[in-house]
């Protein structure tokens, strides 16, 4: 993206919520989710956002989409900070930038046909206002995601994992967005359906150019699909960088235990594992300095004292490890 | 009656279920054994029967879950009898529950009591099952979540469930059927619900906990990663069937059936930038749905070696391809020689 603007820009984003307690309830404490995390993403760059439960992933997703407000810091959509947007110009943005949930039976309404489900969007943002038109439209997108003008009347219910993952990524390009966030899209399907919808993403995202922030714990599919990710841990980046990079040379412990945790079909090529100890910590009193040092197999007395900056490694490359 | 190395037996186990949509054939005559101290993987993915098999082992599945059972389930005892779990009695299962056999399953929230301590529940099993008084069970209780790697082991016998994490409930659980001492641990998805790096955790713990105690382990699992990571043996089902079984390293180095062929050519897998980045191989289709499976081979509409008038007509049984690993498949021999196209 050299020399362009990024699509999108995410600087020092912050989202903690308020925990309310006492008698009289007052203030006593934040569940700090996301604490100053900032990425861009390029036009038609998938990043993938790879962390465990509780690492603040999805929370990351919905701000950038402003679904939830954030506590503090700025996402810049083609420059423009979209925290300031009014009623009016955020639909405008949300035809440029849409979401593929992780269920895909809770993420579609159960009344609706998959016809309605996927004209939904094109009647909110009055695009072909003409209803042939506009029919026309959601048989083209159903035939884009494999599916056919037979399943306009079916609805979710009737549908596989697959063929319901299919509509709600239908429903996601009807307006023909530039960027979408996948939040574990593929999550829920079985191994013989992932591949199908992994497929479809990739193709997706070379025909239309897509942009994705593509949210998941799987970072073997993350690698398949993404040109860089970013690694995050307790709601803080832990490391980001191009992702042959990233998963051939970790740099940051974190990455690394991560990486060497996924198993393989063939254990000889997994290589030596990592196993760490104790869980994540809880987001409402995360260990002092580094989060990540309570289990971190190389961390010091130093790593106790002051939060690690991302710091570069190289070009394209940062991590916050003050071992490295 | 089954050979005295052997654990357990399973013979034409089959169960169906009467649904509204029609009776549903769950498993279909599978059979397989688990020797003592061996690890047995049952691999499939949703709507393969996997876990309805794992229930009917532990005679969970009765005729008030509208479940009908045909078929043999002997299970060796500590004493050395035998005994077809599908023929005893209630009072007899509880005997053979926990002290020969212990489960532990996907969801240790839904699986522990929300409303009881972590002490009163692994202290129930032990007094249930083995007729000791509370002291004796909970010391019993507190040397187990030690061994289980547990942190504080004083402090979570007073905790309640909502108060560990996923991985610290899903040890509680493994304490819980551990407390017994049995020589068969199923487990069905125990590290589904959990992180990666706290499923290396329970991995490690349960070949541990197996080095130590000789137990046998049937493990439930979608993920063909996970199958080798234990070693042992592995059971590959597809609709109900079991399509294929043998030693996990000739399994998934040759395998026989075209399912799990493309089913390990389906998954991703970590590169490391060692090799270019590969369009995944998809399997095309969907898992049939149980209440409406294709004639002959389940698998035929979705193989690429599917032959017209032979694999959608008849049903394939279980071959020996060499060494005790077995196929269902028509026309294994041609796809293994390369003669099928």
């Amino acid at each position: 993206m050299n020399g362009t603007a990024p699509l999108l820009e995410v600087r020092r984003l912050r989202k903690w919520y308020e925990i309310k307690g006492g008698v009289i309830p007052h203030l006593i404490g934040h569940v700090q989710a996301v604490t100053d995390v900032s990425f861009s993403i390029g036009r038609g760059e998938v990043l993938g956002l790879a962390g465990e439960s509780g690492s603040g992933k999805t929370t990351i997703g919905r701000c950038v989409l402003r679904l939830i407000e954030p506590t503090s810091g700025e996402v810049l959509f083609e420059g423009e900070d979209i925290g300031t947007f009014g009623p009016e110009r955020l639909r405008k943005f949300r035809r440029h930038a849409q979401v593929v949930f992780q269920d895909p039976f809770g993420s579609l309404d159960p009344r609706m046909t998959v016809g309605e489900i996927v004209s939904e969007p094109l009647e909110v943002q009055k695009l072909f206002p003409n209803s042939k038109e506009r029919r026309d439209r959601v048989v083209e997108l159903l035939e884009t995601v494999a599916l056919s003008s037979e399943f306009l009347k079916r609805r979710p219910r009737e549908l596989s994992g697959g063929q319901r993952q299919r509509v709600g990524i239908a429903r996601a390009i009807a307006v023909n967005p530039m960027f979408i966030v996948a939040d574990e899209p593929v999550s829920s399907l079985d191994v013989s359906i992932q591949a199908q919808i992994v497929n479809l993403l990739e193709d997706l995202r070379e025909k239309l150019g897509l942009a994705i922030l593509f949210i998941s714990h799987d970072i073997v599919v993350m690698e398949h699909l993404s040109n860089r990710i970013a690694v995050v841990y307790l709601g803080r980046v832990m490391e980001i960088g191009p992702t042959d990079e990233l998963t051939s040379n970790p740099k940051h412990p974190y990455t690394e235990a991560l990486l060497s945790a996924v198993p393989d079909p063939d254990p000889a090529l997994r290589g030596k594992r990592i196993v760490l100890e104790g869980d994540i910590p809880n987001p409402v009193a995360p260990p002092s300095g580094c989060v990540f040092r309570t289990r971190c197999p190389r961390a010091i007395a130093e790593c106790a004292a002051a939060i690690p900056p991302l710091r570069e490694i190289s070009p394209g490359r940062a991590a916050a490890c003050i071992r490295l | 009656m089954i050979e005295p190395h052997k654990l357990l037996g399973v013979r034409d186990l089959s169960v169906r279920f009467a649904t509204e949509a029609g009776p549903v054939l769950a498993v279909d005559r599978v059979s397989f054994d688990i020797a003592r101290g061996e690890t047995l993987a049952l691999v499939g993915e949703s709507g393969s029967g996997k876990s309805t098999a794992a229930l009917s082992l532990m005679g969970l599945l009765g005729a008030a879950g509208g479940a009908t059972l045909s078929g043999r389930i002997d299970l060796r005892l500590k004493n050395g009898s035998t005994h077809d779990i599908n023929r005893l009695s209630a009072r007899e299962l509880r005997r053979v529950r926990g002290n020969e056999m212990a489960m532990i399953f996907q969801d240790p929230m839904s699986s522990l009591n929300p409303v009881y301590t972590i002490e009163s529940q692994i202290c129930e099993a032990i007094i249930l099952h083995q007729k000791t008084a509370w002291p004796a069970a909970r010391r019993r209780a507190l040397e187990l979540l030690h061994s289980l790697g547990i942190p504080n082991p004083e402090k979570c016998m007073t905790s309640f469930p909502h108060q560990l994490s996923g991985g610290m409930r899903q040890r509680v659980m493994i304490a819980v059927a551990l407390s017994c001492e049995p020589r068969l641990l199923i487990a069905d998805e125990p590290t589904t619900a959990l992180d990666v790096t706290i499923q290396a955790q329970i991995i490690e713990l349960l070949k541990r906990v197996q080095s130590w105690t000789g137990m046998a382990i049937l493990f439930i699992t979608h993920n063909l990663g996970l199958v080798a990571e234990l070693g042992g043996r592995v059971i590959v089902m597809y609709a109900g069937r079991v399509v294929e079984q043998g030693k996990v390293a000739e399994v998934f180095s040759h395998p026989c059936m075209p399912y799990t062929q493309a089913l390990l050519r389906s998954l991703p897998r970590l590169r490391r930038a060692r090799a270019p980045r590969q369009r995944l191989q998809a399997i095309p289709g969907n898992v049939p749905s149980a209440v409406d499976r294709p004639a002959g081979c389940a698998f035929h509409p979705r193989c690429g070696f599917a032959a017209k008038g032979m694999c959608d007509t008849r049903l394939p049984a279980l071959e020996d391809c060499g060494g005790g690993h077995l196929a269902a498949c028509l026309r294994w021999r041609d796809i293994a020689s390369g003669k099928a196209a």
